[in-house]
């Protein structure tokens, strides 16, 4: 970890576009600010341009369809990749269906898959190349290391990326393992990074722009809502504003589950809508290409929807072939379809003790993203204000009194004034003037500037946020109660990671008459929860309410025999667990021999696939020849 | 054509200079000793004809302009071609801005007073009208006149056929 580099990096890893963010420390201190690199990238083939995001796309041509010139960046000099990233990709994603990877950031967080197998792009039908959501993320991240070397090391190998200070962001909502997992990218990549969970790095951006003001606009006692609604997911979290010794304190003392749901829906929801209404009408069916225009043409209308009684609006989809205006298809997006998808549908008025309608496990699901079930940000909302443990004396949740909004979604006025119309509703008549709105002015890059920033803030001082674990984790343990046949062993979760616990610090489980099989796998279950905020490291639960728990991969140790010891095979070593959570931002769990030196650290084992709620399996692993990653 | 093959060069430079008008001050017409060989004018002739045709295929990708300007227009009505040309005028204005950053010359509205100083550029700002006597002189603003603050062009590969402003497109089934 570089922490005296000239450079202090951020990067945003986002589902659907990404960033750089960096802040010279050559600059004198008071002149400090945080900026976005620009990237080259593909724009079409054979064409580089730079832009301020770099769309997270793969495009994976299957072999001899595309010139491999054509895919040239000006930082490959011997021989061209077989692949592209960026806006060429995103691009491609409506030509070329089965040769762009998407969402694989989704991906990395989604437990029925193994995550380091090529299964992307995603497709039921048979696809040429794929790669793993790893191999995606650190083609991404690759795609930075390179760009940023061209462009501002030159010579200098003391000014590579490589060996720069970067803090990665990641979704609050991430847990161990999609969390191990970008790291893992990261190193695969060459990058040694930090991890920051984006609704804190949102929060460094907007502290960065109010400089010494942001204290006016809070108060000790405050909570503060960061709710982030980018292209394909909503993250929640929860901010408070603490009194320590007198100066005003920030610590973030909740976060939201993972919520696939963000503008990407919207605008799809927008178009079928509109496009439905054609079919019917007119009898006009359209094209996949012509549908891809009409929901960029409702992203549009969506970021111009400037009040909750929306002025109709005309929706132009221009021919396909070069007869442009004959074959274009005109129609309007009516006042009521605004008002109902969007508004409504998305941000309905609904109260605190309502829940988002969950996913049905009915026996044959389709095999892929557990995206939301439920399109209602609100009704998310409300859960998670709800099942967080911070109440106040009443025992009512405590509700935010200030938004800090983030996220494409949020440029438009009308989605920030629903929700916070909602959240007033929610606080009643007691409410004073109600929820502030606080708002920076880079809603798209203001994670990458915040991780930058949060780095300057490290180094050089300033307020922080204080965190910690944002989920306390659990190992299961089968309890030694007799078993009774039919009914599986009652299991017991052992707390080894509490709720808040600080990173780069480690702590020792008591955790009696656990042990491990020598020679042997032995495999733990494993859970988190974001909920159970108020247990220790080392209680042990019997029973737990129904998705307080998450179930992780599972964690497995294989003790090796040592030939001296071939006649203790199959003996059990008892160990102590360990649980450390590093600076880097991840968890490891070590077991520790109780009676001598010996220290073996569990693994997940990401080749499980839990299949209770998803019939099929695992995509086959195709010939991995075509992949770009040797 | 010695001065046509500089106002070429020129242009050229001025296009791709990060600041136009200092590219621009510094222009001066070469002594006839400085001429630059007759491969290094083809060149600049080329890339120049190549970004001439490329600023096509920016306004076609963007906003289907050629598209638009080929086709016979003449069967439909008028509310018809208003429709697309709402979104060809969207697009088409956003690779203006995004590629060449447009400017007007002179800032202040259209029909108020403006008054053009001494030694101004006769090639930024025309006069018209019955002029008599030495700058500074006052008048009515008509055109507030166009220029572009950049040109940012993409690297383009030397792969590219640079005759073609939209590939063919086949769709395999």
């Amino acid at each position: 970890m570089e922490t005296n580099s000239r450079y202090i990096i951020g990067i945003d890893l986002g589902t659907t576009n990404s960033a750089l963010a960096f802040v010279d420390t050559a600059v004198p201190v008071p002149e400090r600010r945080a900026e976005v690199l620009r990237i080259p990238q593909l724009i079409a083939p054979g064409e580089v341009g730079e832009l301020e995001t770099l769309p997270s796309f793969v495009y994976l041509p299957e072999p001899g369809r595309m010139d491999p010139e054509l895919l040239r960046l000006p930082w490959h000099e011997a021989v061209p990749p077989d692949f592209a990233v960026g806006a060429l990709a995103r691009e491609m994603a409506a030509r070329a269906p089965g040769a762009v990877v998407s969402s694989a950031k989704s991906w990395l967080s989604c437990a029925t898959i193994d995550r380091r197998a090529p299964t992307l792009p995603f497709d039921r039908r048979p696809v040429p190349r794929q790669i793993s959501p790893v191999q995606a993320s650190r083609l991404y991240l690759e795609h930075f290391r390179d760009a940023w070397n061209c462009l501002k090391a030159g010579d200098d190998p003391g000014l590579r990326l490589e060996v720069q200070q970067v803090f990665l962001t990641v979704p609050a909502s991430f847990d161990a393992v999609a969390r191990q997992l970008t790291v893992e990218a990261a190193a695969e990549a060459g990058l040694q990074v930090q991890l920051l969970e984006e609704p804190q790095a949102a929060f460094y951006a907007w502290l960065l722009e109010q400089g010494d003001a942001w204290r006016e606009h809070v108060a000790a006692g405050d909570a503060i809502l960061v709710c982030d609604i980018g292209g394909g997911t909503t993250d929640f979290s929860l901010v408070a504003v603490t009194d320590v010794e007198g100066n005003l304190g920030l610590e973030r003392i909740a976060v939201g589950d993972h919520i696939l749901l963000g503008g990407d829906n919207m605008d799809l929801a927008l178009a079928y809508r509109v496009a439905q209404r054609l079919r019917a009408e007119r009898g006009l069916a359209l094209d996949g290409r012509q549908l891809a225009a009409l929901t960029h043409a409702c992203r549009a209308a969506k970021e111009k929807l400037s009040s909750d009684t929306p002025e109709p609006q005309r929706l132009t989809v221009l021919g396909v072939g070069s007869g442009v205006v004959g074959g274009a298809v005109t129609t309007e997006l009516r006042s009521e379809e605004m008002r109902d998808t969007l508004l409504d549908g998305f941000f309905p008025t609904v109260d605190i003790t309502d829940q988002p309608a969950s996913a049905r496990r009915i026996g044959l699901r389709t095999f892929g993203l557990d995206y939301a079930s439920d399109p209602g940000v609100t009704r998310h909302l409300a859960a998670f204000l709800s099942q967080h443990s911070f109440r106040d004396a009443s025992g009512r949740p405590i509700l935010p009194t200030a938004v800090l909004f983030n996220g494409g979604v949020t440029k438009s006025p009308v989605f920030r004034e629903r929700i916070i119309r909602v959240l007033n509703r929610w606080a009643g008549e007691s409410a004073a003037g109600g929820a502030d709105i606080l708002r920076g002015s880079h809603p798209d890059l203001a994670v990458a500037l915040g991780a930058a920033w949060y780095g300057q803030v490290r180094r050089e001082g300033g307020v922080r946020i204080k965190s910690g674990s944002a989920r306390s984790y659990y190992l299961g343990v089968e309890s030694s109660l007799p078993a009774v046949p039919g009914f599986p062993t009652p299991l017991e979760a052992l707390c080894v990671v509490n709720f808040g616990m600080e990173e780069g610090s480690r702590t020792e489980v008591p955790s009696e008459g656990l042990g491990l099989i020598v020679g042997e796998i032995t495999e733990f279950r494993f859970f988190s929860s974001t909920r159970r905020t108020g247990d220790h490291v080392g209680d042990v639960l019997s029973a737990w309410g129904e998705d307080e728990l998450r179930e992780l991969p599972p964690l497995t140790a294989e003790l090796p025999v040592r030939e001296k010891q071939a006649d203790i095979a199959g003996t059990l070593v008892p160990v102590r667990v360990e649980a450390v959570l590093t600076e880097v931002g991840t968890l490891e769990i070590w077991c520790q021999d109780r009676r001598g030196t010996d220290r073996w650290k569990l693994e997940f084992d990401l080749r499980a696939v839990e299949s209770d709620d998803s019939a099929g399996s695992a995509p086959e692993s195709t010939d991995n020849d075509g992949s770009p990653v040797e | 054509m010695r001065r046509f093959l500089f106002a070429l060069r020129a242009f050229w430079r001025v296009l791709r200079a990060p600041d136009p008008g200092a590219a621009f001050a510094r222009f001066e017409l070469p002594a006839e000793s400085a001429r630059p060989a007759a491969e290094q004018e083809k060149g600049a002739r080329r890339d120049l004809a190549e970004d001439a045709v490329y600023t096509l295929v920016l306004l076609q990708r963007g906003g289907r302009l050629v598209d638009f300007l080929f086709e016979d227009i003449a069967a439909f009505d008028d509310a018809q071609v208003g429709a697309a040309v709402r979104q060809i005028h969207a697009g088409c204005r956003r690779v203006l801005e995004d590629h060449f950053g447009i400017l007007t010359v002179l800032e202040g509205g259209e029909g108020s007073i403006v008054t053009i100083p001494e030694g101004f550029d006769p090639s930024t700002v025309q006069l018209s009208g019955r002029i008599s006597g030495s700058p500074p002189f006052s008048g009515v603003l008509r055109h507030r006149g166009w220029r572009v603050a950049k040109t940012d062009f993409p690297q383009r590969s030397a792969r590219l056929d640079p005759s073609v402003i939209q590939p063919a497109e086949v769709e395999v089934r």
